[in-house]
């Protein structure tokens, strides 16, 4: 269940230089870095319990893979108490208000994030470890994990996100967060499949070809969920057109033009088109190209969302993002191996 | 020998053997064409009933036409009632059914074989249902084809930018669509119906209806192609449409009407309405008919996880609607709060707290395996989730209507005893159809059945 030494260590170098890169500049980076990395933490692992609940064939030669992520959430975690600690939470406005609300006071949004991110991450270890034992509670963990998957999100979206802007409200935002970072997670697998096509072919020689069909399928799927979603959401505030709400758009428009359209472009239409194709799905060096532009356009969606509350400066961001994501690389590396070694795949180092 | 196997063809399908198979699909044929036989006393209660049902409904349009509409309780400022509440909660259950026929066919999901036909044949006789509610709620009837864009004298157009005629596209579209994919997959069923009926009469009219079907390799070949196409059509056809007809009052600047979550909420709130009527269809039509060995206790557990899936994101959109007004309070805005609030204290809260009862609670207790294993209890339970779906749209509709920006133009609407007889009618109207094709159309997709023994 808990971390391995080389993984804790990840954390604490990683957790450490972000906090001192923070120290020196003030800004909105670490929010904006924990906004990606808490969607691809926990998406592939909801990809995977999904699968499991709906009693999909098609998971089994990724699931060990999508599960390697779960301790991401205890990084990012970390950097959320590095957040707060840092008092970078002052970059709400609601932080400043004169009488603090019931829901938007600093104690209770530090508290319920905290124990959200902390649940969570135990949940995918017991979840995981069922899953991967085959337990006959596998199924219970992985509703058990979702619902705490759909709850952080959920608070992601409406605690990080639209609490910048109160008090503008759109109910869909929560859905859109864990959609979207399921999306994340498909993603993920899609990129995996790019780098280790081979070795699934070799070691799930006759089933893996149908299994990535089905996962790029399955991606393809969500390109139009995702299209789907976002839409709904934009054509009611914009047939709605009342002031407070449309602001959404219209701030954002006015600060960034029409670099805004390349949100549905790379999150939407691109990859519906691309993977539209049986033959681009069964594309290895394709899929993956298709996994990096949705995280590609998840980023930016995320620099859309805070650049126009805080400021975002661009190598400090730049930089904790790089050294976060080798976090992720070390992390996901080294839980890979480890479950190849477990495997008998490979041979310890 | 053969045994059976619950977990192999994923219901209770005997295990693969040659003899076993043989004698398998001989009496599938059997058993289920014996269900499209000569009706027993207790279908023509039940045809009667729906009749009666039907006459109180004509009636009760037939006095609205000729006094008019003040006859029902429809006033400002709640417009919309409880006919448009029928409407949705019709074109809900229409919705589902083409959704869990596509959707689990995608998915190869074979317990969807049990389902799919009656979950088709509701859709289509529930759209034929909801489509007379705008016509009900016109004031003259007669003036109907005012909504069509016809080129006209006075040079009227109709407002494409309202979503009403949106809706009017949409669900024309989505019947045209459903038909023509429930009739697709009736082909070779109605191609055995032609071989095995001995009337001259029912021979020639189910040859007609086969059009020609033989079974050859070429023909299976364009059916499978067509019937996946179609498929793949339907899903994202049905979430567009629904959600068309979610757009009806999210556009709307009413509040409780226009939030984000509408789409999405509405589609799933479809599917777990649907389920539920699935769920009350099933259960007596599988003890009627004697379809035991066919239609297996797992695959209505495996129903009743839809609908438990379903029920969550239905209270998901609930919890997010209410949290989020109370969230932005008076303060930041007092409108969403105060609409909120009524509905959690106000005149209507009984509706509110009904719907809560039955589409949040009751269907917590599915969680259990043994309940959702039970078929009483799941019979049951699927009746007070489509009260709850009914309720859902009345508090929708009226609740926000009811109490708008202006308290000077605060009301409360009272439904009468027509609009009520013209609901009792709309189930009247939509079982008379289902009672009908049950004596007429396999209830059962036999060559999909026979195809799992292969």
């Amino acid at each position: 269940m808990f971390p391995s030494m080389k993984v804790i260590i990840a954390f604490i170098v990683g957790a450490v230089v972000i906090a001192g890169l923070e120290f020196v500049v003030e800004g909105g980076s670490l929010l904006y870095s924990m906004l990606f990395f808490v969607a691809v933490s926990q998406g592939p692992i909801a990809v995977a319990a999904a699968a499991d609940i709906a009693g999909g064939q098609w998971i089994r030669p990724y699931k060990q893979t999508l599960f390697t992520t779960r301790h991401m959430i205890l990084f990012v975690l970390i950097l959320f108490a590095v957040f707060l600690g840092l008092g970078r939470v002052h970059l709400y406005e609601w932080t400043h208000w004169e009488h603090p609300g019931q829901w938007l006071n600093v104690p209770f949004f530090s508290l319920r994030n905290l124990v959200m991110l902390g649940i969570s991450w135990v949940l995918a270890n017991v979840y995981v470890k069922a899953s991967l034992t085959e337990s006959k509670t596998k199924n219970m963990w992985a509703l058990f994990w979702l619902f705490s998957y759909v709850i952080t999100q959920t608070l992601v979206a409406f605690d990080w996100v639209m609490s910048l802007e109160y008090p503008w409200i759109s109910t869909l935002f929560g859905a859109y967060f864990f959609v979207e970072a399921f999306y994340c997670g498909l993603a993920f697998a899609a990129i995996y499949t790019g780098f280790r096509y081979q070795h699934l072919l070799e070691t799930h020689s006759g089933t893996f070809k149908k299994a990535m069909m089905d996962m790029m399928t399955m991606f393809f799927g969500f390109s139009i969920f995702w299209g789907y979603q976002f839409f709904s959401q934009y054509i009611v505030i914009w047939y709605g057109n009342i002031p407070e709400e449309v602001s959404f758009f219209t701030r954002r428009l006015d600060v960034f033009g029409s670099l805004l359209y390349l949100i549905p472009l790379i999150l939407f239409v691109i990859p519906f088109w691309i993977l539209i194709s049986r033959k681009m799905k069964a594309n290895p060096k394709v899929v993956m190209a298709v996994g990096f532009l949705v995280w590609g356009g998840v980023l930016l969606e995320r620099v859309f969302m805070l650049g126009i509350h805080m400021a975002l400066p661009p190598v400090i961001s730049a930089v904790e993002f790089i050294v976060a994501s080798a976090v992720f690389f070390w992390v996901v590396k080294s839980q890979d191996d480890d479950a190849l070694v477990a495997s008998g795949e490979a041979t310890p180092t | 020998m053969s045994s059976h196997s619950t977990n192999v063809l994923g219901s209770n399908v005997p295990e693969r053997d040659e003899l076993y198979a043989y004698n398998y699909k001989a009496k599938l044929e059997e058993d289920v064409f014996a269900a499209v036989s000569k009706p027993t006393p207790l279908f023509y209660i039940a045809l009667l009933t729906a009749l009666g049902c039907v006459g109180i409904g004509a009636t009760s349009w037939a006095i609205q036409i000729i006094n008019g509409l003040g006859k029902a309780g429809i006033m400002n400022p709640v417009g919309w009632g409880v006919y448009i509440t029928d409407f949705v909660f019709w074109v809900g259950i229409a919705h589902s059914g083409t959704l869990i026929s596509a959707i689990l066919f995608l998915f190869r999901a074979k317990f969807r074989n049990r389902f799919n036909r009656t979950a088709e044949a509701m859709t289509v006789f529930a759209v034929l249902t909801a489509g007379l509610f705008p016509l009900i709620h016109l004031g003259r009837v007669w003036f109907f084809y005012w909504l069509f864009p016809y080129p006209n004298q006075r040079h009227l157009w109709v407002n494409f930018k309202s979503p009403l005629v949106w809706d009017v596209f949409a669900v024309s579209t989505y019947l045209t669509v459903s038909v023509v994919f429930w009739y697709i997959g009736l082909v070779p069923d109605l191609a055995i119906a032609r071989r095995i009926k001995e009337s001259k009469i029912a021979k020639t009219l189910y040859g007609i209806f086969s059009l020609g079907w033989t079974g050859t390799f070429k023909e299976w070949q364009h059916y499978n192609q067509l019937y996946k196409f179609l498929a793949a059509l339907a899903t994202p056809l049905v979430l567009s449409v629904h959600s068309v007809v979610s757009w009806d009052f999210a556009m709307g600047v009413v509040y409780g009407w226009h939030t984000t979550i509408f789409a999405p909420y509405f589609v799933a709130g479809a599917i777990f309405s649907g389920c539920a009527m699935v769920i009350t269809l099933m259960v007596p039509m599988r003890k009627m008919f004697r379809l035991e060995r066919y239609i297996a206790i797992d695959d209505f557990e495996k129903l009743a996880k839809l609908l438990m899936l379903t029920g969550l994101i239905v209270s998901y959109a609930y919890i997010v609607e209410l949290a989020l007004a109370l969230y932005v309070g008076k303060e930041g805005n007092v409108f969403e709060y105060e609409q909120f609030m009524y509905r959690l204290t106000g005149d209507y809260a009984w509706a509110y707290w009904t719907m809560i009862l039955c589409n949040v609670i009751s269907p917590l207790t599915l969680f259990v395996r043994k309940l959702r294993r039970n078929l009483i209890y799941l019979f049951v339970l699927s009746i007070p989730i489509n009260i709850g779906m009914w309720f859902e749209r009345f508090n929708i509709i009226v609740i926000s209507l009811a109490r708008d920006f202006d308290p000077y133009a605060f009301g409360y609407y009272t439904p009468t005893w027509i609009e009520w007889g013209i609901t009792l009618g709309s189930f009247g109207w939509f079982f008379t159809f289902f009672l009908l094709f049950s004596k007429t159309i396999p209830v059962l997709p036999v060559t999909e059945l026979k195809e799992e023994v292969d």
